[in-house]
């Protein structure tokens, strides 16, 4: 692996949050009571498109004190359903409230036959699944009227249809419809091992100027096979991966998702600060960032 | 090709095994192609599972595992998710407690189940703000005939022909820990609940008596003040007509179920 110093971290750039963590329920108490050095947090879209009560009035306290970023499940851009303006209006609404620095959601496709299957699925990785997804994309950044950022999913099955790697495939979508990548490096992790690919080639692979936001995870082990849990801690090999990725991106927006055996917020914390000392080291600040 | 290839996976994720999908797949390492499939739609169920098990978790402790199980499996053949959001996915569990059996033959059953999306329904139910008994005292009383007072969004009306709010209460109460006897489900006289959220966003609920019912359809209904007291003055006696008003006005201030409006 090349050793960086600080003058080979590519520049710093305003879209640098720093360091933040998975706005969870179990945690909007301790948050407001102790205001954790946290740079920023984001929320599960989904979950705050309701009409009012407990999940709004901590969204809106939460946001007072702390930059937002919204990341989506149920955008399902890759389906062949017609999008779903309903869901994108109330997405919309959602986004005239929290004013967040960027939204995100996944390559991948949830719902058809407007039947929702609440996973995120794969897509097989070919010329037409290009066009249609830069197609959709563009509607939904023309709708939206921002640049959104889709999030690289773990996997378990490889189409036959497909013939192009994933990050091949994602490189052309960013390419050609402007879009971002939040890549998850767990989820690279996940599916190297499950598909049989090198995860360094996958990162050394991505487009360096297609990357806005990193998610690291914890995921379970059966020795044959992975599954993308986010329910345990990071594991060191994704941590190593991590390590990889600022060496290739430099200073991205990271962040821990963790959904399922949500622990106490200082473990998270402590995962999160974990993070920031592997960037450090690689002269990552967020003071860095002009 | 790639909505004919998304049928096909929905297809197999929702049960139908006739799919294929592992005919579609690359053989790769270790793992069959049936055992890659079986990931997703394992998974499937398991999600929409836990999903019943949050939003109804009284009910799965009334029902027992076994049970429970049969009712989960039941719901998610039937009902598949048309939703963006899990937040929804039960809604028509009531409708299908009352649809199916053994669960049909114990309509508790279904009781329970519907008072559980009521209480949710008032969770997340649209903010609003209430009025308290200082804004009634500075109300001129030549407002107060066209007074309306205006319902809180999360006001919900729950009808029971059994005893389902008490064992809700009492199995509630058993999760947390306590000792308590769970009763026998009891076809009682019809019962009428009224379910809200308070200004502490918390949850709450109260059996309502006839005129309090009355009175609060009323005010659904959008019915003044003075047609309120119209009606009330056919149910109490002169005599204690005036008090009676005021101890149902209190009612609804004190429990922040409405504001006030011309």
């Amino acid at each position: 692996m090349t050793s960086l110093t600080h003058i080979d971290v590519p520049k710093m750039n305003e879209n640098f949050l720093g360091f933040g963590l998975g706005l969870r329920s179990q945690h909007y108490d301790y948050i407001l009571s102790n205001q954790p050095t946290v740079d920023w947090f984001e929320i599960l879209s989904e979950n705050y498109m309701v009409d009012g009560g407990k999940p709004l009035y901590y969204l809106d306290a939460v946001a007072e004190q702390y930059p937002l970023v919204m990341h989506g499940v149920s955008m399902s851009i890759g389906s062949t359903d017609e999008l779903n303006w309903s869901y994108l209006e109330k997405l919309k609404t959602l986004i005239n409230r929290v004013k967040p620095r960027w939204i995100s959601d996944h390559m991948c496709w949830t719902s058809a036959n407007q039947i929702n299957s609440h996973d995120l699925l794969p897509l097989p990785y070919t010329e037409d699944t290009i066009e249609h997804l830069v197609n959709r994309i563009k509607q939904v950044q023309d709708y939206l009227e921002q640049p959104i950022l889709l999030e690289n999913v773990s996997s378990y099955l490889t189409y036959r249809e497909s013939n192009t790697t994933e990050w091949e495939f994602l490189n052309e979508i960013t390419r050609q419809s402007g879009c971002l990548l939040l890549l998850d490096i767990n989820n690279i992790y996940v599916s190297a091992r499950n598909h049989g690919f090198d995860a360094k080639t996958f990162i050394n692979e991505i487009d360096q100027t297609s990357v806005r936001q990193f998610h690291l995870a914890g995921h379970s082990d059966f020795g044959t096979h992975v599954i993308d849990t986010h329910d345990h801690d990071v594991c060191q090999s994704v941590w190593d991966l991590y390590d990889h990725a600022l060496d290739r991106f430099g200073a991205v927006s990271t962040m821990i998702e963790r959904d399922d055996n949500i622990p106490d917020f200082p473990e998270l914390l402590a995962e999160m600060e974990h993070a920031k000392q592997i960037a450090n080291i690689k002269g990552i600040f967020l003071d860095n960032h002009a | 090709m790639l909505k004919k290839l998304q049928h096909q996976f929905l297809k197999q994720i929702l049960g139908d095994k006739t799919a294929n999908m592992q005919q579609r797949i690359v053989n790769q390492g270790e793992l069959s192609n049936d055992f890659r499939v079986s990931i997703y739609t394992n998974a499937y169920r398991m999600r929409l599972k836990e999903c019943i098990e949050t939003d109804h978790e009284v009910l799965g402790i009334y029902l027992g595992d076994a049970l429970f199980d049969q009712m989960v499996e039941g719901y998610i053949s039937e009902f598949p998710s048309h939703h963006t959001s899990l937040r929804y996915f039960s809604e028509r569990l009531p409708l299908f407690l009352t649809q199916n059996k053994p669960f049909n033959e114990h309509p508790i059953i279904a009781e329970l189940a519907n008072f559980e999306r009521n209480l949710l329904a008032a969770f997340d139910a649209a903010d609003h703000p209430v009025s308290s008994q200082n804004d009634l005292a500075c109300m001129a009383p030549e407002h107060w005939p066209s007074l309306i007072f205006q319902p809180h969004p999360s006001i919900r009306l729950f009808t029971t022909d059994y005893n389902s709010v008490e064992t809700w209460q009492a199995l509630k109460q058993h999760i947390n820990g306590e000792q308590v006897e769970i009763p026998a489900a009891t076809n009682v006289k019809q019962s009428i609940w009224l379910l809200w959220r308070n200004q502490d966003r918390l949850t709450e609920f109260k059996s309502l008596s006839p005129i309090e019912n009355e009175i609060i359809q009323y005010i659904l209904n959008k019915k003044s003040f003075a047609d309120i007291c119209q009606m009330l003055a056919e149910f109490y006696p002169a005599e204690v007509l005036e008090q009676n008003i005021l101890k149902h006005v209190n009612m609804l201030i004190d429990n922040q179920l409405v504001s006030l409006a011309q």
